[in-house]
């Protein structure tokens, strides 16, 4: 990846992370805002229905408060007091409640007994326990009917006329009619769980329609009431859609004896705060992803204006690289990334002068080696002559028949050196003018085999340590694009390498394999082996580690698998031998067509 | 002494004058009409003739005011053949309200027709006779039941009577009489009279009160209403009596343990006293006490922990629905306490208005058909379809059956109510039977607005 698309990467990450991180942070932020509000809001209404609760109990005081100052209700009071007939009274309840509007009224003597029930008048002569309620005093209670159990919401006052007091016992049925007609506010509903044994029961819930469906999600809440005895409240999903939940605040409702008679559920919808965060949450993204647009855009120019002074210099080290050593940089200002430039241009400015010095110097050490090498190998020849001819003139003074003998020798000696003298001028004329390679396809293993074969007699030469050759030939070995007669002379150079490597005798592994679209040639020996800068240099023309070499034999094999597009090198140690290894391609022969034809 | 003869002449003319507006004021007087309303509904003419008994319709035998049977189209009656063989002659100069005579053929006709139990009814020269199975003793009692009227059928099912009224226009919810000019007891002093059925008693108070009414029925727990508004009424020995009647599908309600249960859960005494403000008497037996003297030995107390030990030996039990009138609160209030009682010893009882749900037990009032008390239990047993009992006039006899019916407990007797009637002051000459049957044969009103 590019340092540009880098550093791209790293701003968009950058600015997306930061947009995100605000917008949640803005959500989040709004969010517990807006659920502050909405709980002060809901604390307001539940308050508000609270009030309107306790507004509706001191109703009912002041209902059976009246009732018991209705001049009926005393006669009858009177008349009770003074041992009257209470039969006559089984109606008057009912009477009573229908006038005053109550759902529950009852007339219960001191000891508790039952005169006349509205709500259910066949109770007359049953006890209730009324004496335990305490008088003008709104409290829940649990009333027992004839289709079940129910809620009211109960006031009792004792009316004393005479010695005994009868007790008015009157409320209002806590119901659906009842919920209903609570002043409560928009959005707000409530419902009254009346608690009854066992699991939760949806039809003990009030004020709820009980086809609407989940309504059994309430049962975690009112059990958590139940158990608990305290407030709670929960976030009701009654669908998948956010919008429908409600913030359900309940209430246990306990009687008189503190046991908890139901649950008062009071809900807030909270379809328009959820839609307000959804409104928020839609200008977040809107905003958000504007931002994340605008950023990257500025952001993919900023990096272009970081990046493109590097991107030059990696063109330029690139040119460097392919050799373009006179690649220049434009340094457009003075910064970091301009000083950095400018030392480009300052450093190829010195490898250029560098170059041009080492190459002169190694051109000169290079002449000096061939001349060197030139002087050596002339001198050589040349003492003899120099000898032979002195001893020609000097056998001028000998008579005839030992001059001609002299001069004999001294003509074949000299004929000899003057061709060894050529030979050597041949060699280095043979250096400078390598022939192409005439391909065609080659089995290196059969060269190999013919090689050892060839120098099979050097190798048991009597009177001369013995040298054993071991082959380890890939039977696989494709045949490649090859010329066989300059492969023959860089193999043949190699083993004749390998048995001057091996003066005390050793033993030539030839070792052939199958790469992909090349085979691997290894000639090792076991030899004396090379120093690290023998093995540098043991390429370079005229470089020889030997009493009598010209140093171009290696130099040549190198130029010969050069010429095949190969390459060759050597692993060695002192003492440990050394390994040439030699990689030829398979195919060779359009290119090198190509090159020659190019070449012509 | 002129003066004093003055004097005293003046004075003797106003006596007269004063005892001559009382005289007119106490003597009958022929005309106007009587309106009634009752609580009985009719669903046709054929069930219409129960009603007009008395009225319209006459049996071979009826009660007096002591309860005694006396002649009425028959003048005498004689059993023979050990009761298995009466003869009834018939009184001479009856004739139909369409004015055929009333003849031995027609009468036995109309009573072969309607089948006396166990007898077949045949035409004698001077009457009927009856050939019975058995033994029937009670058989003058049984006749007197409006059940076994004397009718001509007239077609178009129709039928005349021959009692002091003859029927004028009968609708479902209005009858109207005219007086039998030639009824063979004299002419009725009304002219007319006007009956209601179907009336509940509510409506009955109200027609009373708005003055739509001249005599109407009232429901025991209105009689201390009635009472206290200084109303005129005629309370009648306890005649009818309300019972629970179970009739269920319900296995459980088969064992007469549960039922038994059920009928030791029930304080009769508070029904009594409270709904029924103590009017009439606490039923655990099927006849009044007035009528065998026994009823007594029927406990009517609770007995709450036995009944809740036989309620044990059921097993569980489905709710039992009590049915009730819907019309009739009294009724309502009944069941609604029948149900508290019965909640007591674990029965979960749920009272509803029969007419929209079947019940398992309903609440029925049966009127005493007759003052003999043989005749009243076969009468109430078959009213209740319980299996009817021997025929005897033994009172140790009379006790069994009736202790045997009681023991089904299929129908459990809370309370013997007296049959309570409101009239206007302008009704004169009032009576009744001792079963609270009114008797308007010899009835006459003062003119309105008249004390």
């Amino acid at each position: 990846m590019s340092f540009r698309r880098r550093l791209l990467g790293v701003f968009a990450v950058i600015i997306v992370g930061t947009v995100i991180a605000i917008g949640w942070i803005i959500s989040v932020r709004t969010r517990e805002v807006f659920q502050r509000t909405d709980d002060q809001r809901t604390d307001a209404l539940v308050q508000q229905f609270q009030r309107e609760f306790q507004r509706r109990g001191e109703d009912v005081v002041q209902r059976v408060r009246s009732i018991s100052e209705a001049e009926s209700v005393s006669r009858m009071a009177l008349d009770l007091a003074h041992g009257g007939d209470s039969s006559a009274y089984l109606t008057e309840a009912a009477q009573q409640a229908s006038a005053h509007q109550l759902d529950f009224l009852e007339f219960v003597t001191a000891e508790g007994t039952i005169v006349s029930s509205a709500q259910w008048p066949a109770r007359f002569g049953y006890k209730e326990p009324v004496q335990s309620f305490a008088a003008d005093k709104p409290f829940l209670k649990r009333e027992e009917l004839q289709d079940g159990v129910t809620l009211g919401l109960f006031a009792v006052k004792p009316l004393r006329i005479g010695d005994q007091p009868l007790y008015i016992l009157g409320g209002e049925r806590l119901d659906r009619d009842f919920l209903s007609s609570l002043a409560l506010p928009s959005g707000m509903r409530a419902f009254l769980y009346r608690s009854e044994p066992g699991a939760f029961n949806a039809k003990a819930l009030i004020g709820a329609d009980t086809n609407t469906p989940n309504l059994d999600r309430l049962a975690p809440l009112i059990e958590k009431v139940q158990q608990t005895g305290q407030d709670a409240t929960k976030i009701i999903h009654w669908t998948d859609d956010l919008r429908d939940a409600e913030t359900v605040r309940a209430f246990p409702l306990k009687g008189e004896d503190g046991t908890l008679l139901g649950v008062l559920l009071v809900g807030h919808a909270r379809r328009e705060l959820v839609q307000f965060l959804y409104d928020i949450r839609a200008v977040t993204f809107t905003v958000g992803g504007a931002g994340i647009l605008i950023a990257i855009l500025v952001s993919i120019w900023l990096a272009a204006r970081f990046t493109r002074p590097v991107e030059q210099l990696a063109a330029a080290a690139r040119s460097v690289a392919a050799g373009q050593w006179d690649t220049h940089v434009e340094v457009s200002n003075t910064d970091e990334l301009g000083q950095m430039a400018e030392a480009f241009n300052t450093m190829t400015h010195e490898i250029i002068s560098q170059r041009e010095r080492l190459l002169q110097s190694e051109r000169v050490a290079a002449w000096r080696e061939l001349a060197r090498r030139l002087a050596h190998e002339l001198k050589n020849p040349l003492f003899p002559l120099q000898i032979t001819v002195e001893n020609l003139l000097r056998s001028r003074d000998l008579p005839p028949a030992e001059f001609d003998e002299v001069f004999r020798e001294s003509t074949t000696t000299l004929l000899a050196e003057i061709a060894n003298l050529k030979s050597i001028i041949g060699r280095f004329s043979d250096f400078s003018k390598m022939p192409q390679p005439q391909l065609q396809r080659v089995q290196v293993n059969e060269l190999l085999k013919r090689i050892v074969a060839l120098h099979e007699p050097q190798f048991n030469e009597p009177g001369k340590p013995q040298v054993k050759a071991e082959m380890d030939l890939d039977a696989a070995l494709p045949s490649i694009d090859a010329d066989p007669e300059l492969l023959h002379r860089v193999f043949s150079n190699l083993v004749l390498n390998a048995m001057d490597a091996m003066p005390n005798g050793g033993v030539i592994t030839l070792r052939t394999r199958e790469l992909s679209d090349s085979v691997r040639i290894e000639i090792a020996d076991t030899g004396t082996g090379l120093t690290p800068e023998e093995c540098a240099r043991v390429f370079t023309p005229y470089y020889t580690s030997k009493q009598h070499g010209t140093g171009l034999g290696l130099a040549i094999v190198q130029s010969v698998i050069s010429d095949h597009r190969g390459s060759i090198s050597v692993e060695s140690e002192p003492g440990r031998g050394a390994t040439f290894k030699i990689e030829l391609p398979e195919h060779l022969s359009s290119a090198l067509q190509a090159d020659t034809a190019k070449v012509g | 002494m002129r003066r004093t003869a003055f004097r005293f002449s003046a004075i003797s003319c106003a006596v007269l004058v004063l005892v001559a507006a009382v005289a007119a004021r106490t003597r009958p007087r022929y005309g106007d009409a009587v309106r009634a309303e009752v609580h009985t509904t009719i669903s046709g003419y054929d069930v219409a003739p129960d009603l007009l008994a008395g009225y319209v319709f006459e049996t071979l035998v009826t009660t007096d005011a002591a309860g005694r049977f006396v002649p009425d189209l028959a003048t005498s009656w004689a059993a023979s053949n050990g009761g298995t063989h009466w003869e009834f002659t018939l009184r001479k100069g009856v004739q139909f309200q369409d004015g055929s005579p009333l003849t031995p053929n027609a009468a036995a006709k109309w009573l072969a027709h309607t089948e006396v139990p166990g007898c077949k009814a045949f035409a004698t020269a001077e009457g009927v006779s009856f050939n019975c199975d058995a033994s029937r003793s009670d058989l003058p009692a049984l006749l007197s039941q409006p059940k076994y009227l004397i009718a001509s059928e007239a077609g178009n099912n129709k039928a005349f009577g021959t009692g002091p009224y003859r029927i004028e226009k009968l609708e479902l919810n209005r009858i109207q009489l005219r007086a039998n000019d030639d009824y063979w007891g004299g002419r009725p002093y009304l002219d007319a009279l006007e009956i209601a059925p179907g009336k509940n008693p509510r409506d009955q108070i109200t027609d009373f009160a708005l003055d739509r009414a001249d005599l109407i029925e009232v429901a025991s727990d209105q009689l201390r209403r009635t009472q206290q508004d200084h109303m005129r009424t005629d309370v009648s020995r306890p005649s009818e009596t309300v019972y629970l009647v179970i009739n269920s599908t319900k296995p459980e309600l088969r064992d007469v343990r549960l039922r038994q249960a059920i009928s030791l859960s029930i304080d009769r005494a508070a029904i009594h006293n409270v709904i029924f403000q103590r009017q009439g008497e606490v039923a655990s037996s099927l006849l009044p006490n007035w009528l065998t003297g026994y009823a007594f030995l029927f406990p009517a107390a609770p007995d709450l922990p036995r009944a809740k030990q036989m309620r044990m030996e059921v097993g569980n039990v489905a709710t039992i629905m009590i049915g009730y009138d819907i019309a009739d609160p009294l009724e309502r209030l009944i069941a609604e306490r029948v149900a508290l009682n019965v909640r007591e010893i674990g029965v979960n009882m749920q009272a509803v208005a029969s007419n929209t749900s079947s019940a398992d037990i309903r609440l029925r009032h049966v009127a005493l058909p007759s003052p003999d008390g043989a005749t009243a239990l076969n009468g109430i047993l078959d009213e209740l379809s319980i299996m009817p009992a021997a025929n005897s006039q033994s009172l140790e006899v009379l006790y069994n059956n009736e202790r045997a019916a009681v023991q089904t407990y299929t129908a459990i007797p809370l309370v013997h109510l007296p049959r309570v009637t409101a009239m206007k002051d302008r009704i004169r000459n009032w009576t009744s039977s001792p079963i609270g049957e009114w008797k308007l044969d010899d009835v006459w009103v003062t003119p309105r607005g008249r004390p």
